[in-house]
């Protein structure tokens, strides 16, 4: 009986996530089911230069979390995406009066809030 | 009597730790806008009311609890009790992060005094930091400086005074593990925040455009790599166009003094020999090396020096990063590569401010894949030798500006290639997360700039490469007249050598002249000259043109010239740099395989281009 349940919420869940990847602008790889719910969450490297976010969570390896906690990247900053390359790899952020570049990879497991 | 203190020096990086130190202690440390300049600990001395303080410039760092080695030197040393205080160093125009630091620190020990330095700065930026209040905040005193312009320094040397004397005011909470909570962490960031809300007061709002504007045109996607290009070629264009006059009049300047020591040596009759060893021996080493070095890094080092302060070198790294992720490096090797630039040692060096294991083993195996200063003057002369021809002035300087741009990009392409090869091989992993501050730009203080990096940089890399090329040239000088039957010394080596370089499109003197040129670089082109000189008639060399005419005599053709100025760039790097990586990656292994790649890249370009040129030569 509960297998069943089981597998009726992975039914939905990958059902979800095939129907919501085919978004164009959200990346929701990083993000679980009830962040993508909610259609102002997004990860950090979505972001476009000029727009400002807050974030809401850091889902980094602990290493990675720690040197940007370090850096000021907490629950509730504010981020300015300020620089993007070309294909978007690499780009940098204003955290507190600090600019800093961060690969598409690391600020792909940054969740953050859009502030429109 | 005496007493002497040890005082430590921490902060963030980039806050001008550096200039604090050189202020107060009058040493002449190396500053830069770049974060991780600092790599080792330089200490200095400096004496206030009869007492010596001993200053302790430790490696910046964001936090004293993550795992880099920066960050493990500097807390060991403000833990290990070793330091009666710690001067932490602020930059006034982020106060809020580094306050994060600040905090973290007080809570390990008390004796802290808060120097804000980089005052002026947020002075112009608008920012108005209520000095008084923070001191009141955080318990302990705060000074406010501003390092460049030696401001507020004696009430900092006051205040460290006072602070070791009387100690401090806010009692220490003690933490026995060296690990903060993740909580406690976020807490000390919140506490940061809450003390700048009430300390700081920005007047313009906007600061950050003329910043944002000039990063846009930096690593914008279209301008980024033109504008990239365009100031190495001018950097190399201006040190061309140059130092071609002052490095004309030096030599003719030196051979008018050889000409007055010959002259001398027969006055006091000097022996044949003893003329031989130390006029066409050793001087004329040291002359050719002083005058064909001199000119060049005294324009190369200060114009770096400038973009250096500048702050480009992070948007330099910010555009390369992209393919040096593809090769699975980290993206602050293209600053690595750029320290490497000046010297390789250094760059080496500078390889600590990579986290990763591995991506710092990368960094370090190619650093000297980049052609350094040492390197610079052979590339100069042979490039300027065989491909200008007789199209002097402007025009000639700015296509061997051209070549050497080429030159050089040439190395930056070897070094993409053999990260990506070490990563797929040797060195197999992932690439590691990294974060990259492009600190706010700051306007070079030119003058001092120019003085710093002729003195110490130019200077110094000048002494290094004379003090090895008077050995060298005795060497050669001996090699060349002490007769075994028929025949010299230096006959037997360079022909044994002769069969391989000649592989390589060189001769056996080039390549001998290389392995010569083991302890330094500079003096590879002076000691083949020597040997050419030396084995046939003794030519008076006065200017440039007749250089050609020496090499052109002992057979030189433009593919000898391309296969070595291949070979000057991709060869076993000197001396210095192997013992640098020695130190760094403390294995035998790693830097013989550092000696190997480059080697076995030139060997092997040489032979093949040699090759190719030789099947389309026989049609």
């Amino acid at each position: 009986m509960i297998s069943k349940k089981i597998e009726f919420y992975k039914y939905i869940y990958t059902d979800f996530r095939t129907m919501t990847s085919s978004l164009p602008y959200y990346n929701y790889k990083n993000m679980n089911r009830d962040d993508c719910l909610d259609s102002r969450l997004a990860l950090l490297h979505t972001v476009s230069p000029g727009d400002t976010v807050s974030i809401v969570r850091l889902q980094n390896t602990d290493d990675m979390k720690r040197r940007l906690t370090d850096l000021g990247f907490i629950k509730g900053t504010s981020v300015k995406c300020v620089l993007k390359t070309r294909n978007g790899a690499f780009a940098a952020y204003l955290v507190r009066d600090t600019v800093i570049a961060l690969r598409k990879e690391d600020a792909a497991d940054i969740l953050v809030e859009m502030l429109w | 009597m005496t007493d002497t203190f040890t005082i430590a020096l921490a902060g963030n990086p980039n806050v001008g730790k550096s200039t604090v130190f050189n202020a107060l202690t009058g040493m002449r440390q190396h500053t830069g806008n770049w974060p991780g300049k600092t790599v080792a600990c330089a200490k200095g001395t400096y004496t206030y009311m009869d007492s010596v303080y001993t200053l302790v410039d430790l490696p910046g760092t964001y936090s004293l609890y993550a795992h880099s080695r920066e960050e493990e030197i500097a807390r060991d040393f403000i833990l290990g009790g070793e330091a009666q205080t710690t001067i932490v160093v602020c930059d006034a125009t982020c106060l809020e992060r580094n306050l994060n630091l600040v905090l973290q620190i007080i809570r390990l020990t008390t004796r802290v005094v808060v120097c804000v330095n980089l005052c002026d700065e947020a002075k112009k930026k608008g920012i108005v930091i209520n000095l008084p209040l923070l001191s009141d905040l955080l318990g302990v005193p705060v000074i406010g400086t501003s390092a460049t312009k030696k401001k507020g320094l004696k009430d900092l040397i006051e205040a460290t005074a006072s602070m070791i004397s009387f100690g401090s005011m806010v009692p220490c909470c003690e933490i026995s593990d060296n690990h903060l909570p993740e909580d406690d962490a976020v807490n000390i960031i919140l506490q940061a925040e809450e003390l700048t809300k009430k300390v700081v007061t920005i007047k313009k709002k906007d600061y950050h455009n003329k910043d944002a504007f000039l990063d846009r045109l930096f690593t914008g996607p279209l301008t980024g790599f033109p504008i990239m290009f365009l100031l190495l070629l001018g950097v190399f264009w201006l040190t061309m166009a140059g130092a071609n006059y002052p490095s004309d009049w030096l030599i003719t300047g030196f051979f008018f003094i050889e000409d007055k020591l010959y002259a001398a040596a027969h006055l006091i009759n000097m022996p044949q020999w003893m003329q031989g060893v130390l006029i066409s021996g050793i001087y004329h080493v040291l002359a050719w090396v002083v005058s064909v070095m001199l000119p060049p890094m005294a324009i190369f080092f200060p114009l770096f020096t400038l973009l250096e302060d500048f702050g480009y070198l992070p948007r330099v790294a910010f555009n390369l990063d992209s393919p040096f992720k593809r090769c699975k490096a980290c993206g602050k090797q293209s600053l690595t590569m750029c320290m490497g630039l000046g010297c390789n040692a250094v760059g080496v060096m500078g390889c600590r401010i990579i986290d990763s294991e591995r991506e710092r083993l990368i960094a370090i195996l190619t650093n000297s894949l980049i052609p350094c200063n040492g390197r610079f003057p052979t590339l100069l002369t042979l490039i300027t030798l065989f491909f200008i021809g007789n199209s002097s002035g402007v025009f000639g300087s700015l296509v061997s500006a051209v070549l050497l741009t080429g030159v050089l990009i040439l190395g930056v392409l070897m070094t993409l290639a053999v990260s990506r090869l070490l990563s797929a091989t040797l060195l197999k992993g992932i690439p590691s997360s990294f974060t990259l501050e492009l600190p706010p730009y700051r306007k070079p203080q030119i003058g001092k700039v120019i003085l710093r990096s002729i003195f110490d940089r130019t200077l110094f890399v000048l002494g290094r490469a004379a003090s090895v090329a008077a050995p060298a040239g005795l060497v050669i000088w001996v090699m060349a007249n002490l007769k075994i039957g028929n025949q010299s010394i230096l006959f037997y080596c360079s022909n044994f050598l002769d069969p391989f370089a000649r592989l390589m499109g060189m001769d056996g003197v080039i390549l001998l002249a290389f392995i010569l040129g083991f302890p330094a670089n500079e003096i590879v082109i002076p000691l083949m000259l020597m040997a050419y000189m030396q084995s046939g008639q003794l030519i008076d060399i006065s200017n440039t043109s007749e250089l050609k005419n020496i090499l052109l005599s002992n057979g030189w053709t433009s593919l000898t010239a391309i296969s070595c100025i291949i070979f000057s760039l991709f060869h076993w790097p000197c001396s210095t740099t192997c013992l640098t990586i020695k130190k760094e990656t403390g294995s035998i292994k790693w830097t013989l395989i550092a000696i190997l790649i480059p080697t076995l890249l030139g060997v092997l370009l040489c032979m093949g281009l040699t090759g190719v040129a030789r099947v389309i030569g026989s049609f």
